[in-house]
């Protein structure tokens, strides 16, 4: 059952139309909700009121003012209103709601709202916050900052044979799930509220609602819709969305309905962070790293959401997956006036990772080394330290991922040829990045959650799990019972996911950070084992004599579940197991300095990417990528392969396409025609490589695996492009014009290093 | 508010809708068919995907009132019961192509009208026909497997080929003429006489063709008060207003022509093979059954991908009223960003194109955001006639380098006489860049746009003239 490729729950519905999503769903007499944004992206806030014709029998309006203390979307800083009062800090920033019992009617409402704003400055891009901060750092608000160290970096850089410094930034990134956010709300009794809705995270969602509406616990109730993609992007705003229309709901007594319009989607809700990232690394001449300095900026646009969280794992992933003895990380991350920025897979490390790797790249060069010699000669393996001071004890795969990727894509060869090739028209040229991605939460915080599942046996004597995990499309409901099956040795058919619902599942933590396989799998493979157990026990009670002994080691279901069933059923149960995660003893975490185990277990990756350069027009083509993933054990290897493309994509698009440049205080991109995803014609050939480097502490040795594949493959192709054209651009996306404006056309092919 | 009885799934449904809404919200709200999902309201995700007689197309541009009394529509729940629906969607589920799921119904319909198509299509045909699809999850791969897939099982279980006539017609039926629904103030004229006299008696309606451009302003701002005043004549039923025919050297295409039907046309690919190449570069197959060539003209856009091809073969452009019709050179046509010498009387009802002439050659080349589904960042179109290693004659049109697309007649002009060879294609390039005048905006740099005029047309005099050789030795 593990390691087999069992088409999905849930797959043939999604095939034939018949799975509901939230918008698919029609309560009777929902209301329609709209929001209210602010026209300014700074600015403080007057009024915000009715007009004499706003129609008070048809529709309902709220307004910040109404809400005093619960104001605050209860998030790791509360400093996000549900809607503002006083001051707005973004362009289109939730002001007031309206509702009505159709979108005509509500939109007329909304008409009938005036907003009295005084516009102040703003700061609009990454660029202009960090040279205020530069200047003058009181004027720019900090929203998070982290450091860590190890060694002396000063005194080694300061001696080195060999050293390189760089800048290297990205763009905001938009997560583009194809169903728009959306979200409903009923009325329910004693100031509850239920939701129903496009989401990740139903904890989440709930103390938000439960903060916001000042009620009971159990008078909320969260339920997931089947949902239409969300990678990162439907884990913090939801709370937001959900207040909005649970706040809509009281006001008029019905269930009321909202569902972003593709451009408010693209506009108003959360997106990667943009960074700027500076590298200054110390080496010897024949490659080995020395000491490392590495600054990292994001922006978090206008509130903190998890921002602290996200940086945190960037500096920590910040200088890759290499052992280097003197390290140096700073992490800011800098308020702008922009949309808030969010979770999005990958979560702080795809801007590290391109920085890291096409820093690697200039190294090579500098040294006279091919690409995947000088990540040979400094990468972590068993026993080696990472920047935080984690000694990596078990599951470390570096090696075999780089050895893997290189040898099917033929890397050696084809990265020498293209460095001698004469020069050409169409040039074609090929890069690798190393990336590694810790699972789970960060340090303790798996600790703090303490991720919980249920497992029920149901009338019919199939076996029913009860998480808060989603599944979101990548497969967590069938791999889920795929664990808990292999446990009790039923069929796959017998065991499922309850759906997840906050009045039907245990608080099993976010569905983010790779985890869910990983540690709610873990969870849930050990309620499967309490089972195991208790049918073994009601089985040995049945055999009067008791003739058998209790069997070694870990359970496994060595006997016919249905009559063991019966058994215990006869004794009268139990037919309940519940478990929660327990982090290994040995991690040690400092948050304040960030030294100790930041992980658990890492997982790594390596991508190369194959290129096609036209030297005329600078378009690039993406012929074929080849991803070997270690994931520890893959559960379901179609799905992690299933998670590997679109993983490869999505840093397709990231690397050459996607585009959110703020101008005037907005995204200009603002649709699906200007915000540009790639189609079947723009995606390579991906061969992804399932590596397995069992982790002892993972369901079957499984590890994280679904932000991975997402990190490497923008700066491989930025190291392609070197490749074929010599050109290096630090810049994400590289476009066309970028490559033409470089003037690169003039020079010689091969790169700045000589050719091995 | 209009009664329409279509044939959704087989089954005759009565429905009342307003003429401009779109029939995806009609399926969802009124029919309650919600397995056909809206990602983006306008076209570009590819998630609403149905068949109206038989062909492809995105149910958030088509206009319900466009459709009439017998329309024939299938969606997934429609195709998911039928042989080869039920295979697609077992094989989507068999190779893990469905993830998160939305764009699962409209990929299968993709693939259906594919495999309907082309009973064996090779995997770049597979990547082209979902190329209006957009899927965020999966990276294709698998969703290119399971239709692949599904034509072997399609084929051997003898599902494929699809026995067409138990389908509605592959060419959008041009109706019978009985007499016309003129209700509210939405027209859907079969004539052109009659067309011709609403325009007369509502100068200022708004011209319906494939809906494209209309519906994406239509979804912004749906209760725009000056345009649910107007009225509006849809003219897809205008039988005179389809199709292509010769007639003396010249190729007259009705303006009412679909987008893929020009594509598909082998005597425009024969006529205007640049033509047939800039039709094929339009949008993805949903939009191009929509799209007509008349709005891609009208819309009067700089970016418009038909209009060179055009340009470059002395279009004339047939306008007709109820006083009568005259003829207006395409060029002369543009009077500046968006705007068109269209009288308030008049609909465009013909474009007249000079056929090919033994000898001359002629391409088309666009650079977009993307491979698919993409508005240009600069295109260009050219005819050629060369003898003997000289040019004799040439005409050279660039799109998206100036407020209305560009006849570079200098360029032209130099370029008469001249032997092609290495240094002519580099000059060829250098003038043509001299002679447009473009802007920076979201999707590229005024720099970029000129350099790259220069390097389209340098590239389309090389391959036309068969010295693409000589650009390489430049290299």
């Amino acid at each position: 059952m593990i390691g087999l490729s069992a088409a999905r729950k849930d797959a043939l519905d999604k095939a034939l139309g018949r799975a509901l999503y939230v918008d698919d769903i029609r309560p009777q007499d929902a209301w329609v909700g709209l929001t209210l944004r602010s026209p300014h992206a700074a600015g403080v806030l007057h009024s915000v009121f009715a007009e004499a014709h706003f129609p008070h029998d048809r529709a309902v309006l709220v307004t910040g003012a109404d809400l005093g203390e619960r104001n605050r979307v209860a998030m790791i800083v509360p400093d996000m209103p549900f809607l503002a009062t006083e001051r707005v800090r973004y362009l289109g920033e939730p002001i007031a709601l309206v509702a009505a019992p159709s979108a005509a009617l509500a939109r007329e409402a909304a008409q009938a709202v005036l907003m009295e704003i005084e516009p102040a400055p703003a700061l609009g891009s990454l660029e202009e916050v960090v040279r205020r901060w530069r200047e003058r750092p009181s004027d720019v608000q900090v929203l998070a900052e982290y450091e860590l160290h190890q060694g002396d970096v000063g005194r080694v850089l300061g001696s080195v044979p060999l050293s390189l410094e760089g800048t290297y930034t990205t763009g905001a990134q938009e997560q583009a799930y194809i169903e728009p956010q959306g979200m409903i709300a009923w009325p329910a009794p004693r100031g509850g509220i239920l939701i129903e809705g496009s989401l990740q995270c139903p904890y989440y969602v709930h103390p938000a609602l439960v903060q916001l509406l000042g009620c009971a616990p159990q008078d909320v109730i969260v339920r997931q819709t089947t949902t239409g993609g969300a990678f990162g992007g439907k884990e913090d705003f939801p709370s937001l969305l959900a207040g909005h229309a649970a706040l809509l709901a009281h006001a008029c007594g019905h269930p009321v309905k909202m569902i972003y319009d593709r451009s408010e989607d693209i506009l108003y809700t959360t997106k990667r962070h943009p960074s700027i990232v500076h590298h200054r690394s110390g080496i010897t001449r024949d490659g080995a790293l020395l000491a490392m300095e590495v600054e990292v900026i994001l922006d978090g646009g206008a509130y903190t959401t998890l921002s602290p969280v996200v940086l945190s794992r960037a500096i920590i992933h910040a200088t890759g997956p290499y052992a280097c003895p003197h390290v140096s990380v700073h992490g800011v991350c800098l308020a702008t006036n922009l949309p808030p920025m969010g979770a999005f897979r990958g979560f702080g490390v795809p801007q590290v990772a391109f920085a890291i790797e096409s820093h690697m790249d200039r190294l090579a060069d500098l040294c006279g080394v091919r690409p995947d010699e000088i990540r040979r000669r400094n990468l972590v393996r068993l026993g080696s330290t990472t920047a935080t001071g984690q000694v990596l004890r078990e599951s470390v795969s570096a090696e075999r991922v780089l050895d893997e990727a290189v040898r099917a894509a033929d890397f050696a060869a084809q990265w020498s040829h293209a460095r001698r090739a004469a020069p050409a028209r169409r040039r074609r040229g090929i890069g690798l990045a190393l990336t590694w991605h810790g699972g789970g939460f960060t340090g303790s915080g798996e600790k703090r959650l303490t991720g919980r599942a249920q497992l029920t046996i149901e009338d019919d004597g199939d076996v029913l799990i009860r998480v808060a995990s989603v599944d979101m499309g990548q497969g967590s409901h069938t791999v889920l019972p795929q664990i808990a099956a292999a446990r009790l040795g039923i069929p796959l058919e017998r065991v499922t996911c309850a759906r997840p619902d906050t009045s039907q599942v245990p608080d099993s933590g976010p569905t983010v950070a790779s985890r869910t396989t990983m540690i709610v799998g873990s969870v849930v493979d050990d309620c499967a084992r309490q089972l195991v157990e208790a049918l073994q026990h009601a089985m040995e009670r049945e055999n009067a004599d008791g003739a058998q002994g209790h069997p070694s080691g870990t359970p496994c279901a060595p006997f016919d579940f249905d009559a063991a069933l019966s058994a215990l059923r006869r004794q009268g149960g139990p037919l309940r197991f519940e478990s929660h995660y327990v982090l290994p003893p040995w991690i040690h975490w400092d948050e304040a300095t960030h030294r100790g185990d930041a992980y658990a277990v890492f997982s790594y990756a390596c991508t190369t990417a194959e290129v096609e350069v036209d030297s005329a027009t600078g378009e690039v083509h993406v012929e074929r990528i080849v991803s070997a993933v270690d994931a520890g054990r893959a559960v379901n290897p179609v799905a992690l392969e299933g998670q590997i493309e679109g993983a490869t994509l999505q840093g397709v698009g990231y690397a050459l396409l996607e585009r959110a440049t703020p101008r005037a205080g907005r995204f200009e991109q603002n649709r699906f025609q200007t915000y540009i995803i790639p189609t079947a014609l723009d995606a390579p050939a991906i061969l992804p490589i399932l590596v397995e480097e069992p982790y002892s502490g993972g369901p079957g040795g499984a590890k994280g695996a679904g932000e991975l594949p997402m990190n490497g493959p923008a700066p491989a192709i930025a190291n392609a492009i070197a490749n074929a054209t010599g050109l290096r651009i630090p810049d994400l996306p590289i476009l066309p014009e970028m490559l033409c404006a470089a003037g690169w056309r003039s020079l010689p092919p091969s790169g700045e290093g000589a050719a091995p | 508010m209009i009664e329409r009885t279509w044939q959704v799934n087989g089954v005759p449904c009565t429905v009342r809708i307003e003429p401009l809404e779109p029939l995806l919200r009609v399926l969802r709200e009124e029919l309650l068919l919600s397995g056909t999902k809206e990602g983006c309201g306008e076209g570009e995700c590819g998630a609403c995907t149905v068949l109206v007689e038989g062909l492809p197309v995105t149910a958030c541009l088509l206009a319900a009132g466009q459709l009439e009394d017998g329309s024939h529509i299938e969606t997934i729940e429609g195709i998911a019961t039928t042989p080869l629906g039920r295979i697609l969607a077992e094989c989507f589920v068999a190779h893990g192509a469905v993830q998160c799921g939305i764009c699962i119904p409209g990929m299968i319909v993709a693939g259906y009208a594919l495999l309907r198509d082309r009973a064996q299509p090779t995997e770049a045909e597979v990547r082209d026909g979902i190329s209006g699809n957009l899927c965020r999850c999966t990276g294709y791969a698998k969703i290119v497997t399971a239709i692949l897939e599904a034509g072997e099982r399609g084929r051997a279980g003898g599902v494929i080929p699809i026995d067409r006539s138990a389908h509605a017609a592959d060419e959008p039926r041009v109706p019978e003429p009985p007499a016309p629904p003129q209700t509210g103030v939405f027209f859907t004229p079969h004539t052109l006489a009659e067309a011709l006299a609403l325009r007369a008696r509502f100068p200022d309606c708004t011209i319906l063709a494939g809906g494209t451009d209309l519906m994406v302003g239509w979804h912004a701002a749906p209760e725009s008060p000056a345009e649910s005043a107007r009225a509006i004549l849809s003219l897809t039923r205008v039988g005179e207003l389809h199709g292509a025919r010769r007639e003396d050297g010249q190729l007259v295409i009705g303006a009412a022509t679909s987008v893929e039907t020009i594509l598909r046309d082998p005597q425009i690919a024969r006529c205007s093979p640049a033509l047939t190449e800039a039709a094929r570069s339009l949008g993805a197959r949903q939009i191009r059954h929509l799209a007509t060539i008349g709005g891609n003209i009208t819309n009067g856009s700089p970016a418009a991908d038909l209009v060179p091809a055009l340009a470059v073969s002395d279009a004339q452009l047939v306008l007709a009223s109820a006083r009568g019709r005259r003829e207006v050179a395409l060029a002369d046509f543009f009077r500046g960003y968006k705007q068109i010498d269209l009288r308030p009387d008049e609909i465009l009802t013909e474009i007249r194109v000079r056929a090919l002439r033994t000898g001359e050659r002629e391409g088309f080349r666009k650079l977009g955001t993307r491979r698919a589904q993409s508005i240009a960042k600069v295109c260009a179109a050219m005819r050629l006639l060369a003898d003997r290693g000289q040019v004799a004659e040439v005409a050279i049109a660039v799109g998206s380098v100036a407020p209305t697309v560009l006849r570079l007649s200098r360029t032209e002009e130099r370029l008469r006489g001249r032997t092609i060879d290495a240094e002519t294609l580099i000059e060829a390039g250098e003038w043509a860049a001299g002679e447009v005048n473009p802007i920076t905006d979201i999707r590229s740099t005024a720099d970029y746009r000129r350099a790259m005029a220069g390097v389209l047309i340098r590239d389309l005099l090389a391959d036309l003239s068969g010295a693409s050789d000589l650009q390489l030795q430049q290299h």
